[in-house]
């Protein structure tokens, strides 16, 4: 006889139906193990059901969230050089940097335009074939870190109404 | 009206329609963020995080009447996150002394089993590896389906009721070994 061990929870949260719950109650009906089972495991889950949630002390959130949304003017376009932001103007000036670097080590063909076009436009070969297709490297806060600076999720909200 | 047609409006920039999305949600944002980090103060920050990523991402939400599972993968994913900067992969002990509980009813003299119990199931939550804690508040504390669930956990349902049956059968365990008869 196989108990129903690992499906008992699913049963009590109702989340069986049709045959997986005909065939588990069929086997509750002959196996007084698993029957003590589901009486063990559904204390528990009335248990948590008692469980009570603290409550925040500060009201709610919109005030916060208002500023941090509609409170901006021009919450996604003021991401360059707003308010003279440090790390903003870095980035920036190591994102022109990395341009330039990208253009003076790439070939370059004879042809001036060509080499335009080759050279600084069409770097898919870098990002394919490197490092820097791989981000796992970065570990998923520095990810999400970076994520927050793109964004501007973690940005002072210098472009709130300024 | 329903969340579908607020996140719409939303994403057109109407600012009333967002105030509602977020007045309607926050609670249950606050106490799933309470559950996943033990604190209040983080849950808070959280939730306004989830919000302006709610306003931010709106232009791209699929009106498919999965708000909830959306909100709360959001939600999830800031959380994950927090605790991995945190770089404390468990929970940090709740002390219930320094918030409000609310009134469960019970008299002056207060319940001092009740509380003790609270507080040992609590940081038995806390001790449950994360997906299974994120899973079971999600389940028994958000009142969502194992399908809702999986959209938030970005699973699949045989893996849900898997990561709820386990944590159901360590918290149990993790009770029983300190003297809970569960």
């Amino acid at each position: 006889m196989k108990h129903v061990t690992n499906r008992i929870q699913a049963y009590i949260s109702g989340e069986l139906a049709g045959d997986r719950k005909a065939a588990v109650e069929k086997h509750l009906d002959e196996c007084p193990a698993c029957r003590n089972e589901v009486d063990r495991a559904h204390k528990t889950w009335e248990m948590l059901g008692t469980m009570e949630t603290p409550r925040s002390e500060n009201g709610s959130v919109w005030p916060a969230v208002q500023a941090r949304t509609f409170g901006r003017e021009k919450p996604e376009r003021e991401w360059f050089f707003g308010a003279g932001n440090v790390t903003r103007a870095g980035l920036a000036t190591a994102a022109v940097a990395a341009g330039l670097m990208l253009g003076v080590l790439l070939p370059v063909e004879s042809d001036r335009q060509e080499g335009v076009e080759s050279g600084l436009t069409d770097v898919s070969w870098l990002v394919e074939s490197s490092w820097l297709s791989d981000s796992s490297w970065l570990g998923g806060d520095a990810i999400a870190g970076l994520d927050d600076i793109l964004l501007g999720a973690d940005l002072p909200d210098e472009g709130n109404g300024s | 009206m329903d969340d579908d047609a607020l996140m719409i409006r939303t994403a057109e920039g109407e600012e009333a329609a967002f105030r509602l999305l977020v007045q309607r949600w926050e609670r249950d944002v606050l106490s799933f963020l309470i559950h996943m980090l033990g604190s209040i103060e983080e849950a808070e920050d959280l939730v306004q995080d989830t919000f302006v990523q709610v306003f931010r991402k709106a232009g791209s939400y699929q009106a498919t009447g999965m708000f909830k599972s959306w909100l709360f993968r959001i939600a999830g994913n800031l959380a994950r996150s927090r605790l991995r900067r945190r770089k404390i992969l468990r929970w940090v002990r709740f002390d219930p002394a320094v918030h409000d509980m609310g009134d469960a009813g019970r008299g002056p003299d207060g319940d001092l089993e009740h509380s003790q119990r609270q507080e040992a199931v609590r940081a038995a939550l806390g001790r449950l590896p994360r997906r299974q804690r994120e899973a079971l508040a999600l389940h028994r504390f958000q009142g969502m389906r194992y399908k809702e669930v999986a959209e938030a956990m970005d699973t699949t349902v045989p893996g849900v009721e898997s990561l709820i049956q386990r944590a159901m059968t360590a918290l149990r365990e993790d009770l029983a070994g300190k003297g809970d008869q569960l």
